[in-house]
């Protein structure tokens, strides 16, 4: 399923949605094409959230981004977690509802990050079934994000990207395509970022995440904290060459700037996808 | 017998929580490093992800401890109380409420001077003021309802609001609040701005609650705080009358006109 039949335009540039700039997205309707909401900061049932996100949905469609499904985890899938991104579902109609290739919290402990688990056959039973499960549950196909790290395990018998390959041929569930992430992937480890996209299958991207890495001279850390750098600018060129086009994302959730300064790297992203599209139909 | 997958779980875990002596855990022969980051620098990284992820989020809840504290005290003692804490939470907006307790010892093992003893119920006040921006909604009194149980000589229980959260305290915690916070959430107490924070001599007593979808905080008088008090721990109106000294027929309609009340409990 493409991103134009989930519900959003494909190419359009939608951004993050954060607390600190909703009341002036509400007062001036800024033309955004779409908003993604970050569930596990939205979840409050009672005051402004609610009524905030509401205010937002009646002039703009959501995508539902989520961190705490742990799919790739052991402990047992976590219901009344998957019973608020239902509630969600139900209360703000997104149109994607996403997460990630990784595991948050194990046994008593939670991470507040997302980190990596081994790419074995074991592995991948084990993720597809949560995936199904997760897919039932919530009666609709999820979006599943590649990560950005910082460690390999030895056992790992298959890359990220033929990982991923795998889970959509068997769930049937659609990807969430970061390119930084993938870029930092290719930073820290020198495995190929191009490869990856070569890898997976594009025409299951539901959804393009761009965003800024924290640079530590050594190491790149997924920050999100900083405007797209080049090289991440360059590689979403390079996947725009695939011709299948999806939704795309500014997304920023660390020293989070003003609006403007997102709006500013959405209309960079539109003019590159513009650029793809026009020499697409030229050499049609 | 874990499978393998569950053992690299296990021992990833076990190396972003755990702190073996020898510094060796056993993950780390089965991580595969790369030219820019060893296993170790790796396991390093993710415990510095989860640690700047707290901290951060602890620097957003309690502002006003930041700013008496500076931003490099603040930043180790919350670090100190991040490292210690292996479990975390999931939902990091209601995350550090045990942070007044962590204060507390380290004021009472003398880390911090005895002038600074206020700030434990200061952090304890900023925790509920975050912390009422996220509950839930509450109902409407149901008047006719609690005039029919009085009326039937019915045991009643009046519920408070989820927002609510009281705090008594020896120091003047929100005159310091007020000066400490960020001035546009404090621009509505702006009478109260500005004057010199004096010693005072009988408790203070704070309600915290949301109004208009907005954390507030108000002093409220003793008597006030009792009964508010006997009603947040589910004693009954009748209960109430007989064992607190304080003229409920005057208090109750303030409490409910406030909306600190705001519903009747089925405790039977």
């Amino acid at each position: 399923m493409s991103g134009q039949q989930a519900g959003l335009p494909v190419n359009s540039v939608g951004i993050g949605l954060r607390s600190v700039h909703i009341e002036r997205i509400l007062k001036e309707q800024p033309e955004v094409p779409w908003f993604e909401i970050l569930m596990d900061n939205h979840t409050a049932q009672g005051g402004l959230i609610p009524r905030q996100l509401a205010a937002v949905r009646e002039h703009y469609p959501l995508s539902l981004h989520c961190v705490g499904m742990s799919l790739g985890g052991m402990n047992p899938l976590d219901v009344a977690y998957l019973e608020t991104v239902k509630r969600m579902m139900h209360e703000y109609s997104p149109v994607q509802v996403s997460d990630h290739l990784c595991f948050t919290h194990h046994g008593i402990h939670h991470f507040n990050d997302l980190l990596p688990i081994p790419f074995t056959s074991e592995s991948l039973n084990h993720v597809s079934g949560r995936i199904d499960k997760v897919q039932d549950y919530l009666g609709r196909r999820i979006l599943v994000e590649n990560v950005s790290t910082y460690l390999q395990f030895q056992s790992s018998e298959m890359n990220e990207a033929e990982f991923m390959f795998e889970l959509v041929n068997r769930t049937g569930c659609g990807i969430l395509l970061d390119i930084n992430n993938a870029y930092v992937n290719e930073y820290n480890h020198g495995f190929s970022a191009k490869a990856f996209i070569d890898t997976i299958p594009v025409e299951h991207v539901g959804e393009v995440h761009l965003a800024g890495f924290e640079d530590k001279t050594e190491y790149l850390i997924d920050a999100h904290n900083n405007r797209v750098s080049h090289p991440v600018w360059k590689l979403f060129e390079y996947y725009l060459q695939f011709g299948h086009g999806a939704p795309v994302l500014i997304e920023w959730d660390n020293d989070i700037p003003g609006l403007d300064v997102l709006l500013d790297e959405a209309a960079r992203a539109e003019d590159i996808i513009f650029h793809y599209s026009e020499s697409a139909a030229r050499y049609a | 017998m874990p499978t393998d997958l569950e053992q690299h779980i296990s021992e990833f875990t076990l190396a972003l929580t755990g702190n073996p002596r020898d510094g060796e855990y056993e993950i780390l022969p089965k991580i595969t490093g790369s030219s820019r980051i060893s296993p170790q620098l790796a396991l390093e990284i993710y415990r510095n992800n989860t640690r700047g992820t707290r901290t951060n989020a602890l620097e957003v809840i309690y502002p006003a401890c930041k700013s008496i504290l500076g931003s490099d005290t603040f930043h180790s003692i919350a670090r100190e109380f991040v490292v210690a804490d292996s479990i975390g939470m999931s939902d990091l907006n209601l995350y550090g409420e045990t942070f007044n307790h962590h204060l507390g010892v380290i004021l009472d093992t003398g880390r911090l001077p005895e002038e600074y003893a206020y700030l434990q119920d200061l952090a304890s006040l900023e925790f509920k003021y975050h912390a009422a921006y996220y509950a839930d909604s509450d109902p409407v009194f149901d008047f006719d309802l609690f005039e029919q149980k009085v009326k039937s000589g019915q045991q009643v229980y009046l519920r408070v609001s989820s927002s609510l959260e009281l705090l008594a305290s020896q120091y003047p915690v929100f005159e310091i609040w007020l000066q400490n916070r960020p001035v546009l959430e404090t621009k509505r107490y702006k009478s109260q701005i500005g004057h010199n924070v004096q010693a005072i001599t009988a408790r203070q007593y704070l309600l915290v609650f949301r109004q208009n979808d907005t954390p507030a905080v108000v002093s409220i008088s003793d008597q006030e705080y009792r009964l508010l008090e006997a009603f947040v721990n589910n004693q009954s109106l009748q209960t109430i009358v007989d064992r607190i000294d304080c003229d409920i027929d005057v208090l109750l309609p303030g409490l409910i006109t406030n909306k600190w009340i705001v519903a009747i409990n089925d405790n039977e």
